[in-house]
């Protein structure tokens, strides 16, 4: 006792001090290379995001500049300018007539392209036309250069250079808005017939800066503008303070706003800063020359470094269960070591008492394990050495077996309830069992030395003679199933089996047949398929009913939507905030419920629709795919990583594309969510065996082991609305398709971890069950 | 030889479409999204396929063509009493005067095979109703866009 307690305890304070000290070590290498990962990664990220902002800026203006161009060369503007002009300089009273003509035509380009209003301006700068009419008709821009200023300017660039020209974002007091004009040349032939000029106003550019804030929870992009040497005014973005842009100025060379100071003296770079409110963050900066706009994109530093705490914690909780399972498992290894040797210990003392069975029970290959061997040897050489005269009882028996299983084997052959039938080749029986006269109706005594042509149906005689004909030549028949006759000429179905009967030469001398009544069985499965006809069309009815049924729905839906909406807007005033917050609801509801239709749409579409299998190489499937999501995944910048070596599948290659298509694009949206992902989506292969084993890997949010069955229900949902849009339909469709093929899919795991769907397609796939038999 | 007179040149006559929806609600929601467009269209409603053709013909209760002239365009539901989108298309498409005339599918339906048929029959468009008023509004804005500004409408006699 005393012994095996030293070893325990040794090995426990060896074990410790060899696994905690680079425990403890790896711990700290891996926090320090887990921060400084991290830090880089934001870094990257937060680039990512703000070039993406710039370059959708871009996008925005150009769209913009292209509205204003298509009006500029549109006939019927070319041919009303000078008309509008004239009338103007005259002062004639067509010009009423004229601007309402034009004014129908124009509204369309404010509607489309969504501009808050639309001028024509004359050679002169004289303004002829306005949309909304908001007081600057008529006036001569050049009159007031103050209050015009942005207008001069794009009004001379357009003139000067023929070319679409864009003003900075600046307070217009006409509109009493902070405006950005677009002007565009309005050209016949080569002859200058004035300037139109389309107006932004705060309200859209801040729609368009709005939809970037919403990254993470304190990130923000705030946009500024120098307006004097030493002031930057901030124009739009504030998350923090709604409603202020163009009300906060910061001083240039203060000690806050620094990273938007840099921005507008045109430098570029990320780096932690104080911002605007004099908060720490992390952020990027840079000029935004079309605007002359100091764009600042960042995020709160407490915010970025949540992470790290997380980091922290978890090494404590792994450090504390390494401890423990060190503790446990140097116990176990103690014990294995030391209770071999005490029941060795005891098997020696049996022996020495006289016992020769007495053994040593070998636990391991250890040493230890190779004494008890050796042990065991020594007691079984002296076993050995005594005689028994059990071994002569021991034959006896034997041959009373073997008798006993003759006798056994006959009575099987009488009591089958098969019909075991012996015959000669021409035919003739020569023996019949009960199952026969059960199957049959005939006794024994009836039919031996007849032939067994009785037996067949007319129709049938042929068959039988073929079958006899194979036999002959040594061939057997196996299960095939026929129709036959009994003694009162009932036609019954037997499913037969007839292998030659060879003599000691090896020449065939006869045949035996067993044959099995099936006649239930196949009324079962005349049932069976009826039944499944029944289903097959019950089914389709189902699918029917769903598709027209969600597609009725949508109708009352937008009807509800949409008068829910009428009300808001016609009846603002007589509802209070609670009334207006409930068609809110009413709406948003409604909105929901649409979805849902829809991807009940998509599955019974999936179910409804079924394509013959052709064999497809997933690789162009997967690349047809990535050209559909191209764009997501350029915006978002995921990185794409294929497996080189995929498979050509036999499969419904529509579906097999919409398997694809919704697992990258989960993929690709899961992706792209929240700063601290690392962007990376990964599809995989590898063949297992009859199957072949495709993955689809993303490495962000993850999802917790409770819920794997339960993603790929029709309409689960993990995540609430705001994080993630879309339902729960792709992953079912997904399955359902998998498992149409015969493959499974599942999910592995954990919760900001990353997910990993792996699925499988049988090499040969099965036939759908209905179709087999027959649709 | 017809001479395609584009509506860019036809000085600002104002536009004729014909609305061909049995649903009541969607009836004034598309009524309510072209007012809000503010433009100058004059929408006609027909309530199934049966007054659609008669609109067409200027027969039954549309005989006064004054007051229900020919459309420049044709919005049609496929789901209809009587006559369905599908019969009028046809009907339209085989009539050498009306043939002409733009059709537009504006339907629930995102049925593949509903789009198939409707192309084939040789609707113009198809478009599907969104269930929210925004995007119903935007809907509207960008046919209108399309259809009057981009796309130049054969002549009416």
């Amino acid at each position: 006792m005393f012994k095996r307690h030293t070893i325990a305890s040794k090995l426990l304070i060896y074990s410790l001090a060899v696994s905690l000290v680079p425990l403890i070590f790896f711990s700290i290498v891996s926090y320090k290379l887990y921060s400084a990962n991290m830090e880089k990664e934001l870094r990257a990220e937060l680039g990512f995001k703000a070039d993406n902002i710039v370059h959708d800026l871009r996008i925005y203006l150009k769209e913009k500049e292209q509205g204003a161009s298509i009006l500029s060369t549109r006939k019927t503007l070319i041919d009303t300018a000078p008309r509008l002009i004239s009338s103007f300089n005259s002062h004639s009273s067509d010009i009423a007539t004229i601007d309402k003509e034009i004014s129908d035509y124009i509204s369309y380009f404010i509607n489309f392209y969504g501009y808050y209003d639309i001028f024509l301006l004359s050679p002169k700068g004289d303004m002829v036309f306005s949309y909304l009419k908001e007081g600057d008709l008529g006036a001569n821009i050049n009159s007031d250069p103050n209050k015009f200023s942005e207008i001069l300017k794009v009004f001379g660039k357009a003139k000067e250079t023929r070319q679409p020209a864009l003003s900075d974002y600046g307070y217009y007091e006409v509109s009493k808005k902070p405006s950005i004009f677009i002007a565009a040349p309005v050209m016949n032939g080569g002859k200058f017939e004035g300037v139109v000029v389309c107006q932004i106003v705060q309200k859209n550019v801040d729609e368009f800066l709005g939809e970037y804030s919403s990254f993470g929870d304190t990130g923000e992009i705030v946009v500024g503008h120098k307006i004097s040497d030493d002031e930057v005014l901030l124009q739009g973005g504030l998350r923090f303070v709604p409603a202020a842009a163009f009300k906060i100025k910061r001083k240039m060379g203060g000690p806050i706003a620094l990273p938007m100071q840099k921005a507008v003296n045109g430098e570029k770079g990320i780096g932690f800063d104080v911002d605007y409110r004099g908060e720490k963050v992390l952020a990027q900066w840079q000029y935004f020359e079309p605007l002359h706009w100091g764009i600042v994109t960042k995020i709160d530093v407490k915010e970025l470094y949540r992470p790290v705490y997380q980091l922290q914690y978890m090494l404590l909780i792994i450090g504390i269960l390494s401890t423990l399972s060190v503790i446990f498992v140097s116990i176990l290894v103690s014990r294995k070591t030391t209770v071999p040797i005490i029941s060795l210990t005891k098997s020696a003392r049996a022996v020495a008492g006289g016992d020769l069975n007495a053994k040593a029970e070998i636990t391991s290959n250890d040493e230890v394990g190779e004494l008890s061997r050796a042990f065991n040897q020594m007691s079984a050489g002296l076993k050995s050495s005594v005689v028994s005269i059990d071994e002569l009882n021991k034959e006896i028996e034997i041959r009373k077996q073997v008798e006993e299983r003759l006798r056994f084997l006959a009575s099987i052959v009488e009591s089958s309830s098969d019909a075991i039938i012996g015959k000669t080749l021409g035919g003739t029986i020569i023996s019949w069992n009960k199952g026969a006269e059960d199957v049959y109706g005939y006794s024994a005594s009836e039919i031996i030395g007849k032939s067994v042509s009785a037996l067949a149906p007319v129709e049938l005689k042929d068959e039988m003679i073929k079958i006899l004909d194979g036999i002959r030549r040594g061939e057997r028949v196996v299960h095939f199933e026929t129709k036959r006759l009994t003694k009162d000429g009932r036609e019954i179905y037997v499913s037969l089996t007839v292998s030659p009967i060879k003599n000691r030469s090896g020449s065939v001398v006869g045949a035996s047949t067993i044959a099995r009544d099936i006649t239930s069985r196949k009324i079962m499965e005349s049932r069976l398929n009826q039944t499944l006809l029944e289903l097959k069309r019950s089914n389709k009815e189902m699918e029917t009913f769903t598709y027209s049924a969600s597609h009725d729905l949508r109708a009352p839906l937008r009807a509800i939507s949409s008068f829910a909406q009428f009300m808001q807007e016609d009846y603002h005033d007589k509802l209070d905030e609670t009334g207006r917050g409930y068609l809110e609801e009413i709406k948003s509801g409604a909105k929901k419920l649409d979805r849902l239709v829809q991807d009940l749409l998509t599955l019974s579409r999936v179910s409804r629709i079924r394509n013959p299998y052709e064999v497809v190489s997933t690789y162009a499937i997967i690349k047809n795919v990535f050209g559909r999501l191209l764009y997501d995944i350029k915006k978002k910048k995921v990185g794409v990583y294929i497996q080189a070596g995929l498979p050509s599948i036999k499969c419904d290659k529509v579906k097999m594309e919409q398997v694809f298509y919704n697992l990258l694009s989960n993929a690709v949206k899961f992706s792209s969510k929240g700063i601290y992902c690392a962007q990376r989506v990964e599809v995989g292969y590898r063949d297992a065996g009859n199957e072949h084993e495709f993955f689809v890997k993303d490495n962000c949010i993850g999802i917790e082991p409770k819920y794997h069955a339960q993603i790929f229900n029709i309409f689960a949902r993990l995540h609430t609305d705001k994080e993630y849009e879309g339902t729960g339909a792709g992953l079912s469709i997904v399955k359902r398709v998998v498992e149409d093929h015969g493959g499974r899919i599942w999910v592995e795991s954990e919760l900001g971890q990353g997910a990993k769907f792996i699925f499988t397609i049988p090499k040969e796939p099965k036939k759908d069950i209905l179709e087999q038999i027959g649709g | 030889m017809v001479h395609a007179i584009a509506m860019d040149e036809t000085s600002f006559r104002s536009v004729n479409i014909l609305l061909a929806e049995d649903n009541e609600a969607d009836v004034k929601i598309t009524i309510r999204a072209f007012d809000k467009a503010k433009l100058k269209n004059n929408l006609f409603v027909v309530n199934n396929g049966e007054e659609a053709i008669d609109f067409l013909y200027q027969r039954g209760a549309f005989q006064d063509a004054n007051k229900y002239p020919r459309p420049d365009l044709i919005l049609l539901d496929i789901k209809m009493p009587k006559v369905d989108g599908f019969q009028v298309l046809e009907k339209l498409k085989s009539d050498p005067q009306l043939k002409l005339t733009p059709i537009i599918m504006l339907t629930s339906s995102k049925n593949e095979e509903d789009i198939v048929r409707s192309f084939t029959g040789g609707a113009a468009s198809y478009i599907t109703k969104p269930v929210n008023f925004e995007d119903f509004s935007k809907m509207v804005n960008g046919f209108n866009f399309y259809w009057q500004i981009i796309n130049k409408l054969p002549p009416q006699k």
